[in-house]
């Protein structure tokens, strides 16, 4: 016999590695995320405080730029040419102005026209410039602060094509306003401007310039607004854009001006190295599970190896191979179990030598004490009938005389020995159908029970023929049995009921099965006996009745406890005096 | 009872009990069977009684026995082994033998029929029964059976 082979999902070696090789899933997942997430974190960090600095350096920058045009646009607002039609708008002075503005506008692209204004918003003058868009003065903006002397510039306006705002210079004399020059620029940046600042804020990252509520530029034409949430000028913050970009943006006010510069970076690109970094990690995590799935299994195989031989030595011994031991290895527990193991096999080994000792001892006991038995049977067999049969022979033949030579007392005491030598005799048969019983070899063999019974019950009847007794066989009664032993049984049994009813009108026996298969009772409603005595029944020599009411040996019931218990089966009895009684017998094997 | 030639014949009668002896002889007395009964006491007396041996060396080796009575248990050669010694011999191989005993054993009665016994009979411990047997034996045996044709005539 060897022990079944373990299915993988129950097999400790299989389970052990597998466990272990999920941990380390685990623990590397983990840690690839956590690496992730750091180097996310980083780049996100370092972009917003790299950020951060372009859109200052970038706002100052444009703020120089229009500082330095507002300072060289100051001289202008004293210039008499300007404050002459001012003062008296003459057509001189006007010309003379217009030829100022002409000479201004051509000085810069950007310029769309240039108009001089009374303090009450009147246009004295005007000269157009070169920048493309609408070229209709709309109403002048509002100052920043009411009755400023100082030069500004306004917010954004769209004109079409092209973004367009002012830069209005306030004409002064001694500290009293008498006018505005105002330059209707364009925004409308050169694509050596755009590649300067592409230049300084990176490739991917987008300008955008604007007021608050107002219109946004991108320098070179009208963009959407930034979203409303986004603080406009304030530190890099995450967000996503109105069409949907998830992008790092940062603001920053231009000196002078109500503008909002804003640099709106993508993340992807920002992202793009800790990814770089996922993308490494997924096959080094990979290879790592796969050493780490070898290297479990190559534990796991040396921790189950003890185990397994184990497992194998203890089918071995299960097989009856009492000589198995394990050779274990190393120190650990399973090593301990494994000398645990062979000191067990080595005492069971013992039990085993010593049973098996023991077993052929008994064997050969039985068989000695089987021989004696069988001779002893032998010599009573013949050689005390023989003497047995001189005694009633003799006895007999002194009977046989002639009347008259024997007194009546010697003739009766002569017939008691003839009659207790008839009864030595029965005895003696008893007790050698007793014994043989005892030491018959079993043949097993299907039986007719109810065949065997009627024999009896014919034979019974025809030593008997004036009794009248009701007897009931079940019909298709079998069961398995050795048949010489099994018809002493039904003989004994029957021949009891028989005996025990004699005294008895309507006497009646039944033989049937009883309760579950395999189980007969024999029954009638003879004498019966005590419960109380129940147990002896089946003990050799005991009667429940004197002698001379019933006859018999006391061996019957002695014999059919024999044969019954070397067929495997069991007897016991139910009986009230003067009712009846019922032997129970069961044949085990075979159906009833 | 009387043969075809009108004499009477012998009955061999194997057993070393001599009550035993007594009453067989009794009780074939008492049947009316008055053949000679050729007692002997064990088996070597039986086998030198049939070959003409010993005792009976001057015997005529003509005449057999009708029936031989022989019990089993017996001193020195036992009633098998005289059983066997007849049937192994020519001169008494076809001669009844019928084996009157104590034993019921199995093996007793096997063993009989297996070394050629022509019948077996268990001597019971009532007079009367044994008496009935006897009575049946001879009737049988010396009246109803024919011998064989006796060797050497």
């Amino acid at each position: 016999m060897t022990l079944p082979q373990l299915p993988r999902r129950r097999s400790l070696r299989w389970r052990f590695a597998a466990a272990f090789v999920g941990l380390l899933a685990v623990v590397v997942g983990v840690f690839s995320w956590a690496a992730y997430r750091a180097a996310h974190q980083g780049a996100i960090a370092a972009a917003s405080a790299r950020l951060d600095v372009v859109t200052q350096s970038v706002a100052t920058l444009l703020a120089r730029n229009m500082t330095s045009f507002l300072d060289r646009s100051r001289p202008l607002a004293a210039d008499p040419r300007l404050r002459a039609p001012l003062d008296s708008p003459t057509p001189a002075s006007v010309r003379a102005a217009e030829t100022l503005l002409d000479s201004l506008s051509g000085a810069s692209e950007e310029i769309r026209a240039l108009t001089l204004h009374t303090a009450e918003g009147t246009l004295v003058a005007r000269a157009e410039g070169t920048a493309p868009g609408d070229l209709s003065i709309r109403a002048l903006p509002a100052p920043p602060q009411r009755g400023t002397l100082e030069p500004w510039v306004s917010g954004f306006t769209s004109h079409g094509a092209v973004v367009g705002f002012e830069v209005v210079i306030p004409v002064t004399r001694q500290g009293e306003g008498l006018g505005t020059l105002v330059y209707h620029l364009a925004m409308n940046a050169s694509p050596e401007s755009v590649a300067q600042v592409t230049d300084l804020i990176g490739e991917g990252a987008s300008l955008v310039v604007g007021v608050p509520g107002g219109v946004w530029t991108n320098l070179v034409r009208e963009v959407g607004a930034p979203p409303e949430a986004v603080a406009l000028p304030g530190p890099a913050t995450p967000y996503l854009t109105l069409e949907g970009r998830a992008v790092l943006g940062a603001g920053a006010r231009i000196d002078r001006t109500p503008w909002v510069v804003r640099i709106e970076v993508p993340q992807d690109a920002i992202v793009a190295a800790p990814r770089a970094l996922l993308g490494r990690l997924i096959p080094v995590g990979a290879l790592v599970l796969m050493g780490g799935a070898l290297a479990g299994l190559g534990l796991s195989h040396r921790i189950t190896r003890n185990l397994h031989r184990l497992s194998d030595a203890a089918g071995g011994m299960a097989a009856g191979d009492y000589q198995r031991r394990v050779t274990p290895e190393g120190e650990d527990e399973v090593a301990d179990l494994a000398r645990a193991f062979n000191a067990m096999a080595e005492r069971v080994k013992s039990a085993h030598e010593r049973l098996e000792g023991d077993v052929s001892e008994r064997t050969a006991e039985l068989r000695a004490a089987n021989q004696e038995l069988e001779a002893f049977s032998y010599s009573v067999s013949h050689d005390l009938r023989t003497p047995l049969r001189a005694v009633h022979g003799f006895t007999r033949s002194v009977l046989d005389a002639p009347d008259g030579t024997l007194s009546p007392s010697a003739r009766g005491d002569l017939e008691r020995v003839c009659a207790a030598a008839e009864r030595m005799g029965v005895l003696i048969d008893d007790l050698l159908a007793l014994a043989q019983a005892t030491r018959a070899q079993l043949r097993r063999e299907t039986l007719d029970l109810e065949t065997m019974a009627a024999a009896i019950v014919s034979e019974l009847r025809s030593q008997a023929p004036r009794r009248q007794v009701d007897v009931h066989i079940e019909a298709g009664l079998t069961a398995p049995g050795d048949r010489v032993l099994v018809r002493q049984v039904l003989q004994n049994l029957l021949e009891n009921a028989w005996k025990f009813t004699e005294r008895r009108q309507g006497a009646l026996i039944e033989f049937s099965r009883s309760g579950e298969a395999g189980t007969f009772v024999v029954r009638d409603n003879g004498a019966g006996f005590d419960s109380a005595y129940a147990h002896k029944l089946f003990e050799p020599f005991e009667r429940l009745h004197p002698e001379d009411e019933y006859a018999g040996s006391g061996v019957g019931l002695a014999l059919v406890s024999r044969v019954i218990r070397r067929h495997g089966g069991r007897l016991w009895a139910e009986g009230t005096p003067g009712q009846g009684a019922a032997f129970f017998f069961t044949l085990p094997g075979g159906a009833a | 009872m009387t043969t075809r030639e009108g004499r009477k014949k012998t009955i061999l009668l194997v057993e070393d009990n001599p009550d035993d002896r007594e009453l067989t002889r009794r009780a074939l007395e008492s049947n009316g069977i008055g053949n000679e009964i050729v007692m002997a006491r064990d088996g070597v007396e039986a086998l030198d009684y049939l070959f003409c041996r010993g005792a009976w060396a001057d015997r005529d080796p003509a005449v057999h026995p009708q029936v031989v009575l022989l019990d089993l248990k017996l001193p020195k050669v036992d009633g098998i082994e005289v059983l066997r010694a007849i049937r192994s011999d020519p001169r008494t191989a076809l001669l009844p033998v019928i084996v009157l005993t104590s034993s019921l054993e199995d093996r007793d009665l096997l063993e009989s029929y297996g070394s050629g016994a022509n019948s077996y009979v268990r001597k019971p411990v009532d007079f009367a029964q044994f008496s009935e047997a006897v009575r049946q034996l001879g009737l049988y045996w010396l009246v109803l059976n024919e011998s064989p044709p006796a060797r050497g005539r």
